[in-house]
Parts: structure tokens; C-alpha cells; sequence
């Protein structure tokens, strides 16, 4: 029983047909990746999913509940929670408050919700950092704000929306650490990313998608030696 | 020793809880009682105002339909039913949440201006059909009927037991104001401030948590109006709906700094002794030099010293509160005063 | 209902309705330029019946004759007023603002109790008095009159800023204020043209008014308010959508008024705007 299910998604936009036909399914454990070059649809595909568009065709099921259409903050409340390409933290609040933010939505009480915010900022390493305000944070620790204060919904669907963009070298094998914990504690997760460098050696399976269509569907190293995708990111390079 | 490290840090608030239970021991006209207890009672109300502002973001126009809803449920209950007004104030608040509630939820899709003009509106529908509702008193008005001294009606032959229960007003006022921000719903309106989509995408339902804060909000102008009808033992339309009402519990809390907790007192403490003063002393005539007095130093306060006098109040007054700063930082970071924004939607009028 | 009945409500309502597009415009206008509410434009509508009133009052002039005078009169008052008051706060924060126009609306109404008492004045034996018949719908010269000379001028203040050098500095200024500077255009000038215009419009408003309403001190308040769910129905921003709302705010009034009971004229077209916005936020023809 997978936990997400696209069909026939697609989704207009000024003429253009930014999703096109899409299917595909997600089960739970996996670590799913979304790749694709500039342009394909693939945040669009992701505002689908997570309620942010609606779809003008299609069907999204999660959890066998067909979600289509739901406001995004319904879909967050059933376990599906995304974080932001442009990190979107709370910038006049400190981190724990931050992370409480998405602590309450699952424990309205302040106290308990206290307990699993801090939880969530120890499993991302972010201890110690509780006070410092929002706007004072690097982009690393942003980007390890809002997946502390995802993690806290306890989610079962966590959508990373290209999270490891603007990161150097070594943040982003502490990025890898931490997908890696996050679906070893339960949590699928699906991304979006650019970097091959990430989503090869983390995800489980690769969807690629160009001009709106899903184009591939794979492991990490059938997809890598795909004439199609190859074709598709033509000009670009990297390492299978 | 601990005590008096407690008492150093919250000195100011200790001093100001300290002055507001003698005040009727060192005023002792009945003028000057008269002006504390307006000015706790606009001050609960920018206070309840302020909720909406500073939690919501949005702007009402037309809380003076709150404060009607709350001074005509008591005085209707009491008249007409015989429910004691000590009883009957708890039903305005009951009223007005559910009102607010209801209105919200629709309400918070418009933006800005649109949502202000449509408090007005909702303001001016109450107006018209209070003065035209002649069971309820109509453009007449309803007289409370005296009782003398009784607690059970709320009614005092003096001022001062009416200046200690404005005082228990204004403080459920600031508590139940501390414990919305403290709350969850305190963290969810500093996100939906702070970010809107990123709330969303956390599961909050940002319709709906504004329509909590408006109902609180209104819950508060009501009892206060329930109050204030058996003080002035008299309700009318145009002395608690009309548009001049509403607008100056939004002066009165702008003046004194919107967001901030002490705000409302502070502008009432300003703005109700200037009018309570030109009224009295200068209306005689009933030539209205009261109100032209009063509106000209507000055209002058505003124009000839724009960040001055406003800025130089609140730069006075904002630095005695810092004095009292640990107290009110909890409750303080709520309530961020909204930018002040031309054209986008949010909180557009200030 | 019959046909003569339902043609008097409508014209009736378009014509109230085209006295309202006048005023509405003025603070379209206003708003439009510098986002700002003027608090105090029922209050002009005041003083433009008022000058009317007393044009008549002293010097038998009719306030139809004196529409200019009024007309102008007040477009150098709403100067006087933005290089007085206005153009001190707009650097100022919001609530400087409010306060500046709030206060003095307050002023004006109080000035005008203690010069002229609250009584209501009223102008006797105005030229467009009595009624014209067509048909069998009778309508009010001053009203007829007034409706159309106010529509006549709304839209020409509309093809003014659409068509005229003046009126695109207007509108250049309105969408982008730097962008305007840059292109040579003295914003501050364009502004206080802004509020000429604007007050001058709504004092026009007045003089029509001043035929055949009541004057009093407090008149501009209703106007005030109506005005501004006027502007907020249309949309913020349209000047075609007031002059829209206003027509349509206009016909339901009456309307209401007819069917249902004077009394609550009103209170009908406050719900109809909160009806329309809860559908569609952004107004009629909104521009967010």
C-alpha cells in the first residue's frame, strides 16, 4: 500500500503545461527523488502535492485518502509536511520557538510541546542554538530550522524542496547524515533536489521529470545510465 | 534576598500596580475618580483591540459594535428580565465571541482596508438597527434603573468601588491578553506574521486563529461595555456604536504604541483626560469648542511634530517601560507593531 | 410592482447614486495617489454645502450659480490643506496620518457647530426646485440635475487622468511615485493637484447637494462612510469601480428604501458590501 499516489496530475499555467500527466507512487521507508533540469515542473509537481496548487486534472492520494484539492494546512495536519526552496523560518522568532511552531500542531499543550521541539533541535544538532533569533541564523542552520520544525509535526511524509541548495561541501554530507536518520526513523521522504551528488547515494528511487512529464523512473543507477535522462540534461555534467 | 533581586527588576510594574490601588485615596475629586475610570476602561478596551492588531494583524474599525452588544445584553437582561447585571455582564462577552466568530471566519479572506471598511459597515448595521429598534430603547436610549449601593447590580452611590472593579477589568484585560500570547495560539500568530505560507504549511489554519483572536478581542470590548452601562446607568446607540467611538479606541492605542502591551493605557491616559477635559470645561456652550479644541491639538500633535510629539511621547513612555522590561518581554514579543505598509493588504490602515 | 413604480426607484437610485461617484472619486483619487485616507472628505461635502448654503444665504446667489464658486473654492481649500497639513505626515508614520485627517474632520464638523449652531439649514426656493414628470415618474430637479452634472464631471475628471498629460502625471504618480520622480514628474506639485481635484470634486458634490438636502454640521459623516465602502466595493485602486459601486449603491439604497423601510436604506447597502467582498475580496474591480 503505497503512502503517496499521483495520477494523471497536471496542472496549467498562462498556457503553459507545467505538470503534465503525472504518475507515480511513493511506499513508506522509501527515499524518493525528484530530479529534473530548470523548467520541468518539478516545484510545481511539489505545490500539487502538498495542497499549495490545485491540480486542473488528476488525483492525489494519501494515505488511500484522496487529498486533491484539500488546503495545504489540511494535508500538513495528515502527516504531509514540506519545507521551502527559499528557507521560510519564523525571523523574529528563536529557534526553539521556531521549531515549537510545528511542535503545537500535533500537542496543543505548551509544556509537552516544549519536550518534542527540543527533541526535534537535538536530532538535527541544533542544541544549544534554542535562543538565537531567526534572523541572526546562517543558511545552513535555517535550512536545519525548518526541517527540525517539520520533523516536529511528526510528520510521515516529510517533502524536502531542493534543501540542500546553497550549501557547502560539508553541510551537505551533514544533510545526507540527516535524511538518512530522519527515514531511519520512520519518516519517508521524498526531495527534490539538483545536486546529483545527493540524490544518488541517498535515494532509494529516482523519478526524473522534463517539460512537465515524468521521463524515468529508477534506481539511482539505471536512471544515471538512461539515454533519455542523459538527453535531457544535455550540457550538464556529472559524475554517475 | 531574592525578593528584593524580583522587586529591582520589576520595580516599575510594582510601583505602577502600587499607584493604581491607592489612586482613589490621592484623587479625591469626583471629576478626577470620574477620569481614572474612563481611563481604565478605554485602556481595557485598546488592550482588547489590540489583540486583534497586534495578533491578527488586522484593523477594526467598528469595535464599538462589541461594546454596544455588551452594554445592551446586560441592560436588556436587567430591564426586561430582571437578571442582575452582576450575572447578565457575563452574557455580552458570551454574545459578542460568538458574533466575532461568526463574522471573523468570512471576514478574514478580505485584506487590509476591505476588512477594516467592513468592520465599519458591520459597526454601522448594529447602529441602525439598535436606533431603530424601539423595544430595546431605540434612538432613546435605556435608562438602568437606580439601585443604590449593590453589588449584585453593579451599581455604587460613589466612585470608588466602581474605580476598583474598572481596575479588576483592565487587569483580566492584560491577563487574558498574556495568556492568548503565551498559549499556543500566541505562537501561531507570530508565525502567521511572520510568514504566512510557512504557517500554512505547519498545519494552521490562519482563518480560523484570527477569528479566535477577534473573539477574544470582542469578548473583552463587551464586558467592558456591560460595565460601563451601570456606571453611566444609561445606553445609547450613538454613545457606544457610532463610528467616533470605534475610531478612538484606534486612536487612543496607536497613540500609545499599537503591539505593545502598555500601549492603551498609556494613550488612554493621554488622549481620554484631553477630551474628558475639553468636555467638561469647554462644551458648555453646546457650541462644540470642546471637540474643536480637542481635534485641532490632534491635528497639531499629528502634524507638527509627527515623529515628535507621537515619537517623543512614546520615546518617554517607551523608555519607562523598558524599565519594566522583563516583565512585559514575554508578552511583548507578540505583539510586533506592523510595518507600515502602502499597499499591501495586511494590516494596511496603520 | 408596476413599471412607473420600479422606474422611480432606479432613477431615483441612479441619480442619488451619481452624487455618491462624485464624492467617491474625490477619495478614490486621494487614495490612489498617496494611500492614504482623507478621514475628513465627508466633511469637505460639508463645507462645499455650506458655502453654497451661505452664497445663497447672504448674496442670493442660487447654489446652482455657485457651483463654480464653491468648485473652486474648495479645490484651493484641498490645496491649502495638503501643503498644510498632508504633506507634513506623509513621511510620518501611519498613525500621524490618521490622526492628521482624523483630527481634522473633528475640527471642521466642531468649527462649523460653534460658527453656524447645529440646526439644520435648508435653501429655500432653489432654482431646480419642484419636480419634473415624464410620464409618470417624478423626479426631483435638484436631484435629476445634480445626479447628472455629478456623473457628467466624475467622468470627466476620469477621462482627464486617462487622456490629459496632467491627469497621466496623476496616474504615473499613483503606480509608482520614484519612478515618476525620475521621469521629471514634481510629485509634491502632482499631489497637491491630487487633493485640489479630489476636494474640489466632493465640494461640487455639496453644492448639488445643497439644493435640496438638509445642512448641518455632522451631514459629511454619512457621506464620509458611504464613500469609503463605495471605494472599497469598486476595489481600491479603480476609479471605474467606484463610479461602478457607486451607481449600483445608489439603486439599492432606494430600492431598499422603497421595499422595504426607509430606515434601514443603510444598513442594506453596508450588508450588500459585505456580501460582495466576502465573494469577491478584492472588490468589483479591484486591483489586488
Amino acid at each position: 500500500m503505497s503512502l503517496l499516489e499521483a495520477k494523471n496530475v497536471s496542472k496549467r499555467f498562462e498556457g503553459l503545461l507545467a505538470n503534465d500527466n503525472v504518475t507515480f507512487s511513493i511506499d513508506k521507508g522509501e527515499i524518493v527523488g525528484l530530479i529534473g533540469p530548470n523548467g520541468a515542473g518539478k516545484t510545481t509537481l511539489f505545490n500539487c502535492l502538498t495542497g499549495f496548487r490545485k491540480p486542473d486534472a488528476g488525483t492525489v492520494m494519501f494515505s488511500s485518502n484522496n487529498i486533491t484539492g484539500f488546503a495545504p494546512e489540511r494535508i500538513a495536519t495528515m502527516g504531509m509536511v514540506r519545507t521551502f526552496q527559499i528557507t521560510k523560518i519564523f525571523t523574529s522568532m528563536t529557534v526553539l520557538d521556531n521549531v515549537m511552531v510545528g511542535a503545537l500542531m500535533r500537542h496543543a499543550d505548551v509544556k509537552e510541546a516544549l519536550e518534542v521541539a527540543r527533541e526535534a533541535i537535538g536530532f538535527t544538532q541544533l542544541q544549544g542554538r534554542d535562543n538565537i533569533l531567526g534572523s541572526s541564523l546562517t543558511v545552513a542552520d535555517r535550512k536545519r530550522v525548518e526541517v527540525a520544525r517539520a520533523l516536529a509535526t511528526g510528520p510521515s511524509l516529510l517533502m524536502l524542496d531542493e534543501a540542500m541548495a546553497g550549501l557547502n561541501p560539508t553541510e551537505v554530507t551533514d544533510a545526507i547524515e540527516l535524511v538518512r536518520r530522519i527515514r531511519d526513523r520512520g519518516i519517508t521522504v521524498m526531495l527534490v533536489e539538483h545536486i546529483m551528488e545527493v540524490i544518488m547515494p541517498l535515494s532509494s528511487r529516482v523519478l526524473v521529470m522534463d517539460n512537465g512529464a515524468l521521463i524515468a523512473e529508477g534506481r539511482p543507477d539505471e536512471i544515471a545510465s538512461d539515454p533519455k535522462v542523459i538527453r535531457a540534461y544535455l550540457g550538464e555534467n556529472w559524475d554517475a | 534576598m531574592r525578593y528584593a533581586g524580583w522587586l529591582k527588576k520589576n520595580l516599575f510594574a510594582v510601583v505602577l500596580v502600587a499607584a493604581a490601588l491607592v489612586d482613589p485615596l490621592i484623587l479625591r475629586t469626583s471629576f478626577l475618580r470620574h477620569l481614572s475610570i474612563m481611563v481604565l476602561i478605554w485602556a481595557t478596551l485598546g488592550t482588547a483591540w489590540n489583540m486583534l492588531v497586534g495578533y491578527a494583524g488586522q484593523v477594526s474599525l467598528g469595535h464599538g459594535l462589541f461594546f454596544g452588544i455588551g452594554a445592551y445584553t446586560t441592560t436588556l437582561l436587567f430591564v426586561k428580565i430582571g437578571v442582575p447585571p452582576s450575572i447578565g455582564i457575563l452574557a455580552g462577552p458570551i454574545l459578542a465571541a460568538t458574533v466575532a466568530y461568526l463574522m471573523g471566519l468570512p471576514l478574514f479572506r478580505l485584506s487590509g482596508f476591505y476588512f477594516s471598511i467592513a468592520t465599519i459597515a458591520s459597526a454601522e448595521i448594529g447602529w441602525i438597527l439598535f436606533t431603530n429598534w424601539d423595544w430595546a430603547g431605540g434612538a432613546r436610549g435605556l435608562f438602568v434603573p437606580l439601585k443604590g449601593d449593590s453589588l449584585v447590580h453593579l451599581q455604587f452611590t460613589t466612585k470608588v468601588p466602581y474605580y476598583y472593579l474598572a481596575l479588576l477589568l483592565f487587569g483580566l484585560s492584560v491577563y487574558a491578553a498574556h495568556r492568548l500570547a503565551s498559549s499556543r495560539a500566541g505562537y501561531y500568530f507570530r508565525a502567521i506574521r511572520d510568514d504566512p505560507e510557512a504557517a500554512v504549511s505547519l498545519g494552521i489554519n490562519i482563518r480560523k486563529f484570527k477569528a479566535v483572536a477577534y473573539t477574544f478581542s470582542a469578548a473583552i470590548t463587551a464586558l467592558a461595555g456591560g460595565f460601563y452601562a451601570n456606571y453611566v446607568l444609561y445606553i445609547d446607540p450613538d454613545s457606544m456604536m457610532a463610528a467616533k467611538f470605534s475610531t478612538q479606541i484606534c486612536l487612543l492605542t496607536v497613540l500609545g504604541g499599537v503591539g505593545d502591551m502598555w500601549g492603551p493605557l498609556i494613550g488612554a491616559s493621554v488622549l481620554i483626560p484631553l477630551s474628558e477635559t475639553t468636555r467638561v470645561f469647554l462644551s458648555g456652550r453646546g457650541r462644540a469648542v470642546d471637540l474643536l479644541v480637542y481635534g485641532s491639538l490632534i491635528v497639531a500633535f499629528a502634524v507638527f511634530q509627527p515623529k515628535g510629539l507621537i515619537g517623543l511621547t512614546r520615546d518617554v513612555l517607551t523608555r519607562a517601560r523598558r524599565a519594566m522590561a522583563p516583565a512585559t518581554a514575554a508578552i511583548a514579543t507578540v505583539e510586533k507593531p506592523p510595518s507600515a505598509p502602502q499597499d499591501t493588504g495586511q494590516g494596511g490602515m496603520i | 410592482m408596476d413599471f412607473a413604480g420600479g422606474a422611480q426607484v432606479l432613477l431615483g437610485g441612479l441619480l442619488t447614486g451619481c452624487i455618491y461617484a462624485l464624492v467617491a472619486v474625490g477619495l478614490s483619487l486621494i487614495w490612489g495617489l498617496m494611500g492614504l485616507i482623507n478621514f475628513a472628505h465627508g466633511d469637505f461635502l460639508m463645507i462645499g454645502m455650506y458655502t453654497s448654503f451661505w452664497a445663497w444665504a447672504l448674496f442670493r446667489i442660487d447654489p446652482l450659480f455657485g457651483l463654480p464658486l464653491t468648485g473652486a473654492l474648495l479645490f484651493v481649500w484641498g490645496v491649502l490643506v495638503y501643503y498644510g497639513i498632508v504633506r507634513r505626515v506623509l513621511t510620518a508614520q501611519r498613525i500621524a496620518q490618521v490622526f492628521a485627517t482624523f483630527g481634522l474632520g473633528l475640527a471642521l464638523r466642531s468649527a462649523a457647530q460653534f460658527l453656524w449652531t447645529p440646526n439644520y439649514r435648508m435653501v429655500d426656493n432653489p432654482i431646480l426646485g419642484g419636480v419634473i414628470r415624464v410620464g409618470s415618474v417624478s423626479l426631483g430637479k435638484a436631484h435629476l440635475v445634480g445626479g447628472l452634472t455629478a456623473y457628467l464631471l466624475a467622468l470627466g475628471l476620469y477621462y482627464m487622468i486617462v487622456k490629459t498629460d496632467i491627469g497621466r502625471a496623476l496616474s504615473a504618480t499613483s503606480a509608482d511615485k520614484e519612478t515618476a520622480e525620475l521621469m521629471g514628474i514634481d510629485t509634491d506639485k502632482v499631489f497637491a493637484l491630487g487633493w485640489g481635484l479630489g476636494s474640489a470634486c466632493v465640494g461640487v458634490g455639496g453644492a448639488l447637494l445643497a439644493s435640496y438636502y438638509y445642512i448641518y454640521p455632522d451631514v459629511g459623516l454619512m457621506f464620509s462612510t458611504i464613500a469609503s465602502t463605495i471605494v472599497a466595493l469598486g476595489g481600491f485602486g479603480s476609479i471605474p469601480g467606484a463610479l461602478v459601486a457607486a451607481l449600483i449603491v445608489g439603486v439599492v439604497q432606494t430600492s431598499v428604501s422603497f421595499f422595504l423601510a426607509p430606515a434601514l436604506k443603510l444598513a442594506m447597502v453596508y450588508l450588500f458590501y459585505l456580501i460582495v467582498v466576502v465573494c469577491r475580496p478584492q472588490g468589483l474591480m479591484g486591483r489586488w
